[in-house]
């Protein structure tokens, strides 16, 4: 916080908003100190693997795993919907990739709940957590002709999340 | 108050070159980001997409030398990049030695017979979606004149059946 401070005064030198003020001018002179705490969430527990495990390709019922991790929000900052990169192979949707063919993908699409609305409270040991759900799905049609994983093989994607703000 | 001055002149050495990003972004970062790993696995299986009607050998003349035939066919489509292999079954519920069908009356009479399949194995599954294609698998049955020519007689609504239940492989 100190070197935040002092970051800001610098920042207020630079911007010339006292310009022409010396802080080695002689008599007296007042200096206001002001600094901005972010409001920001940030992920606190990551997530563990979205495991959709072993599709059966003949099925003809959405294929979900779920998965959480948690975040702590700046003390009254309010989560917004957290984002995504769209993953490592996103093309229209976001895909897994065949570790043995890698031609080959597997199209799946998540979704997040609780993400938003959570008023953080601060993230010191003793401030509340908040889960976040990943919700993941994949339809029969994006899974019913999806090339086979022989043994040793998988579809596997990464996908960088963001929590907001 | 002097000393903090002194600390804003370092300070502004340190964060010249940040400050004017961080004045620019007016404080405002972005959320803390994590990595998602998502993964899955595709079973290499065949199924059954249209059961076979009844195998129905008709009505047997005992007396006759020849073995009595029927056929009835099967369709399955399999995992894309698996090959099916051959199809197998339970032997029905009445096996003694070969498959049997029982008489629906005499539940002590049974009539022998046996059923092979063609197209089975080697099929090359592209998927289970609908316009992936599928392979019709044939089940021929046979009964030879030595099972058929001791069979009691069926009359009226009298029939011999039997139940198979068959698997496609993998």
């Amino acid at each position: 916080m100190r070197g935040m401070k002092a970051c800001f005064l610098a920042a207020f030198f630079i911007l010339g908003l006292h310009a022409g003020m010396s802080v080695h001018a002689a008599g007296s002179n007042t200096v206001s100190m002001s600094a901005t705490v972010i409001g920001t969430c940030k992920v606190t527990t990551p997530p563990g693997i979205l495991d959709f495990g072993n599709i059966d390709p003949s099925g003809t019922s959405n294929v979900t795993a779920s998965i959480t991790f948690s975040i702590k929000c700046t003390k009254n900052t309010v989560s917004t919907a957290a984002t995504d990169d769209g993953g490592s192979n996103f093309l229209g949707s976001k895909r897994m990739k065949h570790s043995g063919t890698p031609t080959a993908f597997l199209p799946y699409s998540i979704s997040y709940s609780g993400d938003t609305g959570f008023t953080g409270q601060g993230f010191g040991p003793a401030a509340p957590a908040h889960n976040v759900t990943v919700n993941g799905s994949i339809l029969p049609a994006q899974y019913q002709n999806a090339l086979v994983t022989a043994a040793g093989e998988i579809y596997s994607d990464i996908v960088t999340i963001t929590v907001n703000p | 108050m002097k000393a903090a001055l002194k600390q804003s002149r370092v300070s502004m050495l340190i964060c010249a070159a940040v400050s004017a990003g961080l004045l620019v972004s007016n404080g405002v970062q972005a959320g803390g980001t994590t990595p998602l790993t998502v993964n899955a696995k595709i079973s290499g299986t065949c199924k059954v997409t249209t059961a076979p009607g009844t195998l129905d050998f008709g009505t047997i003349d005992p007396s006759s030398g020849v073995n009595a035939t029927a056929s009835t066919t099967l369709v399955m489509k399999c995992s894309n990049g698996t090959t099916s292999t051959a199809a197998t079954d339970n032997n029905g519920a009445f096996f003694s030695v070969t498959k049997r069908m029982q008489h629906s009356v005499t539940t002590t009479s049974f009539l022998p017979y046996a059923i092979v399949y063609v197209n089975d194995a080697g099929f090359a599954g592209a998927g289970f979606a609908a316009a992936a294609p599928s392979q019709t698998i044939t089940i021929n049955g046979t009964i030879t004149p030595a099972q058929f020519a001791p069979a009691l007689i069926t009359t009226g609504a009298q029939l011999y059946a039997d139940t198979v239940t068959i698997t496609v492989n993998p």
